[in-house]
């Protein structure tokens, strides 16, 4: 795996704020944090292998996002919510001034959008001052 | 008019995103960001998808798409290669495996070429002469690929548009 610059000090709290909330939110399948360009900083997933497909979808779909947000004068990109037939996805921008990241949150049927979406905006508050 | 969907792909830093820009007439759509991988001294790097318009001389447009470089973007290859009628592969001369890098890039496209047509340009070639035209060749032969192959510097529109027309030639001689 390639070596990114991300510290060790923030992936120690990215780490427990993964784990955290794959607690928290019911039915949480995979929580993920990982880099604009796509690399993994922190993961919990029930299925392990998906985590790292994960942050690079997060990166790319966040890239899209963004670019969509500016053409339609919208602005920056926050978050993008994807309503599957079983789940749902929230990714959340978190404004690190060091580099901007992305978290990832996937949940099966149990869990209710709203709560997935205020969890996860508040998790992302606190990683951007992490 | 018709419209057209080209595909540019290849390693990272080949200069897909540069090709794009100099040849598209309109503000080309851009989804760098910042890159976090050390092992490649690369301020931003292509993360969801290039894209840029061409008019054509006979009225036709073509609709540029330029692929992320890094294999954990192959989805988004997949996703890209949807309904192009042709590939434009670019490669970096001044990578460790040049080789490497254009059979990674003809094998994960073996599909879109078997239907459509491929033009490989060699990027940096000027500066890194080996592996030579005729090494890349015979590799692309290797992984069933018989196409043009040329020098070309991502950033010159006319080098740019050359592979374009070797691309559009290819199809018409169909
Ligand atoms: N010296 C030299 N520089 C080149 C040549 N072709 C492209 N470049 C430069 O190389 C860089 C290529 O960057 P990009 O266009 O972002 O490359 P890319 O293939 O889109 O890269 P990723 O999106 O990261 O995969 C630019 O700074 C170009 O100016 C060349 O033939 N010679
Ligand atoms: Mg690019």
């Amino acid at each position: 795996m390639s070596e990114i610059n991300v510290s060790p000090a923030f992936t120690q709290i990215a780490d427990f704020h993964a784990s955290r909330l794959m607690a928290e939110i019911l039915g949480a399948v995979a929580v993920v944090i990982s880099t604009a360009d796509g690399f993994e900083v922190a993961a919990r997933a029930r299925d392990a292998a998906q985590s790292s497909r994960l942050a690079a979808m997060a990166s790319s779909i966040a890239a899209i996002g963004a670019v969509i947000g500016d053409e339609t004068l919208s602005g920056a990109c926050r978050g993008i919510f994807i309503e599957a037939d079983k789940g749902q996805i929230v990714m959340v921008e978190i404004r690190h001034p060091d580099h901007i990241l992305i978290l990832t949150v996937v949940a099966d049927e149990q869990a209710l959008l709203g709560a997935v979406t205020y969890s996860a905006r508040q998790t992302a508050l606190v990683l951007a001052k992490a | 008019m018709a419209e057209y969907k080209l595909l540019i792909t290849g390693p990272m830093g080949a200069g897909k995103t540069t090709a794009i820009a100099a040849i598209s007439d309109v503000p080309p759509i851009v989804t760098d960001v910042q890159n976090n991988d050390t092992s490649v001294a690369k301020d931003r790097t292509t993360v969801g998808m290039d894209f840029g318009e061409l008019a054509l001389e006979n009225g036709d447009t073509l609709r540029i798409y330029g692929t992320p470089g890094q294999e954990r973007f192959d989805f988004m290859w997949e996703i890209l290669a949807k309904g192009a009628i042709g590939l434009i592969v670019l490669t970096d001369n001044s990578t460790p495996d040049p080789v490497a890098d254009l059979q990674l890039y003809l094998e994960s496209f073996s599909t879109l070429i078997a239907r459509t047509a491929c033009v490989i340009g060699v990027g940096r070639s000027e500066s890194h002469p080996a592996p030579s035209i005729d090494e890349l060749s015979i590799a692309a032969q290797a992984k069933g690929v018989v196409c043009p192959i040329v020098p070309v510097d991502a950033r010159e529109r006319d080098q740019v548009l050359l592979l374009v027309d070797l691309l559009l030639t290819q199809l018409e001689s169909r």
